[in-house]
């Protein structure tokens, strides 16, 4: 964590207990919710990390607490400790299909109905799976796969002085003469200039 | 020594020990899953009055909406049930509270009626791609 920030780290099942104790306990008071989000991880067993930050305005401190999920295992909601988890349990299962038991509204809160995948999964394409158009013969909106006109362009980034290959190593400044302002030492020569590619 | 190891076998259980989430034993899964299938198939009607789907005959609705569910019909870890099966409740209050169109259900459940995109060039042109 940032600064002096503390983390805990705790199995999913415990995520009422630890919520609760932290809102409820008199040394830590932290009463407020400020944010709900999940975090892909594709590589690890359990691939979705479920952070929880609170805010203890009494004692002008912060903690997360961060648990872990997988695409079924569902987290128990934190809306019976805090009612404003709600939105931010909807965001994370939108975003990432993070199921959430007892949530007494949890739809989709950032894609429209009907949407198909979790847009923040690492496997979720760029372009999502769906494209939607309206039909005028069908006169209904229809869901089509998502078909591109063209490939994703690759730009080809190398610099443009790599078309002088020949002179990679020369100093761009080799074919000018240094002037030197004192009269007295004589001004310096510029090493010679390379000498050009013979022509045969 | 013998208590250590009977501890480790004891921990090595809880861990691969599974948490049942809603249904305790597959049985139990079933019996929900049969459960939202029936209000499904009550609340057909409803859905085929409210939504303007009247250009589909009831019967063939009702077996889209059985398709869905037959679809999955392989599964066999209690998890994955329950966990369709909380989907399926939330498909539910989403029709109940008229959150989803028309258009989501023939997206759902007609999808195949959707022409095949056109693929060689002159299909396409025909087609008015590109």
């Amino acid at each position: 964590a940032a600064g002096d920030e503390l983390e805990v780290l705790i199995h999913p099942t415990g995520v009422i207990p630890v919520l609760e104790f932290l809102k409820g306990h008199h040394a830590a008071q932290f009463t407020n919710i400020v944010f709900i989000c999940g975090v892909d991880v594709p590589t690890r067993q359990n691939r979705f990390e479920v952070v929880y930050a609170l805010l203890s305005l009494r004692f002008n401190a912060r903690i997360r607490i961060r648990t872990y999920t997988d695409e079924i295992a569902p987290l128990e909601s934190a809306c019976k400790v805090f009612k404003g988890a709600n939105w931010f349990e909807r965001e994370a299962f939108d975003m990432y299909g993070v199921w959430f038991n007892n949530h007494p509204d949890l739809r989709r809160i950032l894609t429209d109905y009907g949407f198909e995948g979790h847009p923040f999964r690492k496997d979720f394409p760029l372009t999502g799976y769906v494209e939607v158009r309206y039909d005028p013969e069908l006169r209904r909106v229809v869901y089509e796969p998502t078909e591109l006109a063209q490939e994703f362009r690759k730009f080809d980034l190398e610099t443009p002085w790599e078309t002088f290959p020949a002179f990679r190593n020369t100093s761009i400044t080799a074919g000018y003469e240094q002037i030197s302002l004192d009269k007295k030492t004589p001004p310096q020569t510029p090493p010679p200039p390379p000498s050009p590619p013979k022509s045969s | 020594m013998a208590t250590k190891a009977l501890s480790r076998v004891g921990v090595e259980l809880t861990k691969r020990e599974v948490v049942p989430v809603v249904s305790k034993n597959p049985k139990e899964a079933r019996k929900n899953v049969i459960k939202i299938y029936k209000e499904f198939q009550r609340y057909v009607p409803t859905i085929w009055w409210e939504q303007e789907l009247r250009d589909i005959p009831l019967p063939q609705f009702r077996l889209a909406i059985k398709n869905q569910f037959m679809k999955n019909a392989h599964l066999t870890d209690t998890r994955v049930v329950d966990r369709l099966v909380e989907q399926a409740k939330l498909d539910m209050v989403n029709f109940r509270m008229a959150y989803y169109n028309d258009v989501h259900v023939r997206n759902f459940l007609f999808r195949e009626n959707i022409d095949p995109k056109p693929a060689d060039f002159l299909s396409r042109f025909f087609a008015g791609k590109d």
